[in-house]
């Protein structure tokens, strides 16, 4: 990795841990850039202001989910570890406290072509429409209530195995 | 009869590691620097871990390598016996 990604991916883990300590609306650039170890000067170099920073953050959650698509686990496994990942999320699990509407927001933009992204890449998964609409549903409304393991776990068999 | 595979038994003894834990393959698959495709191979059976990754994954998992062939002999124990039994009733 380059020193220039390095720090990105350092900034945005800091902006990560700063939401679950504190929430999304108190987080600010100043305690983003503390929080990161970088200076406020390195900060603006990668990012003009706070939504450019928490844009980056919700593509770099996304992409997480394509590196489960693309590293050929079995679709039950891939399932199942997405929906641990976003039922244990300390950040989702502030902002469920501190920023819900904003939340909301974020799962109901359907325009974004984050989300254009998101269903192709579970088609490519689970090679069926409506599976692939039900799983996508099914890990959104985890942002909003989360799962216990045996429920992800018993939950993703049913997606990944059901006869549709 | 099925064939007591080495690397079956390793894979399940980890990722049931890792579940008792509820960690997740890509918290795991980081702090042993391995790829998560590559860890879930493993856990699954389909991989042989060489010594180092196995040695990786067992440190990431907070488990000793000895703890975790132990556990894996025991399975295989266990399994053999059962064989052995059906050999004999034959």
């Amino acid at each position: 990795m380059t020193s220039y990604r390095r720090t990105r991916s350092a900034i945005l883990e800091g902006t990560k841990s700063l939401i679950a300590s504190i929430g999304l609306q108190r987080t600010n650039m100043i305690d983003i850039a503390d929080t990161s170890q970088v200076s406020r000067a390195t900060l603006y170099n990668h990012f003009r202001d706070k939504s450019s920073v928490l844009r980056a953050l919700l593509e770099s959650e996304v992409d997480r989910i394509f590196q489960l698509i693309d590293s050929d686990i079995p679709p039950m496994d891939a399932l199942l570890e997405m929906s641990r990942e976003i039922s244990s999320d300390a950040a989702l699990e502030m902002m469920r406290r501190t920023d819900p509407a904003i939340l909301a927001q974020m799962l109901t933009r359907v325009e974004d072509p984050l989300w254009q992204q998101i269903n192709e890449g579970f088609i490519r998964l689970l090679r069926d429409q409506n599976r692939s609409e039900i799983a996508r549903l099914w890990l959104v409304g985890q942002v909003m209530q989360p799962l216990g393991v045996d429920q992800s776990r018993e939950q993703a068999r049913a997606i990944a195995s059901t006869n549709l | 009869m099925t064939v007591v595979l080495l690397r079956e038994h390793i894979g399940q003894s980890l990722r049931s590691a890792r579940t008792s834990q509820n960690r997740t393959l890509r918290d795991v698959a980081r702090e042993a620097r391995v790829s998560l495709g590559y860890l879930s191979e493993v856990e699954r059976g389909q991989k042989e871990a060489s010594s180092e990754l196995l040695n990786a994954i067992c440190q990431a998992l907070g488990l000793s390598l000895s703890s975790v062939i132990t556990d894996v002999a025991r399975e295989i124990i266990s399994c053999e016996a059962v064989k052995l039994v059906v050999v004999d009733a034959a």
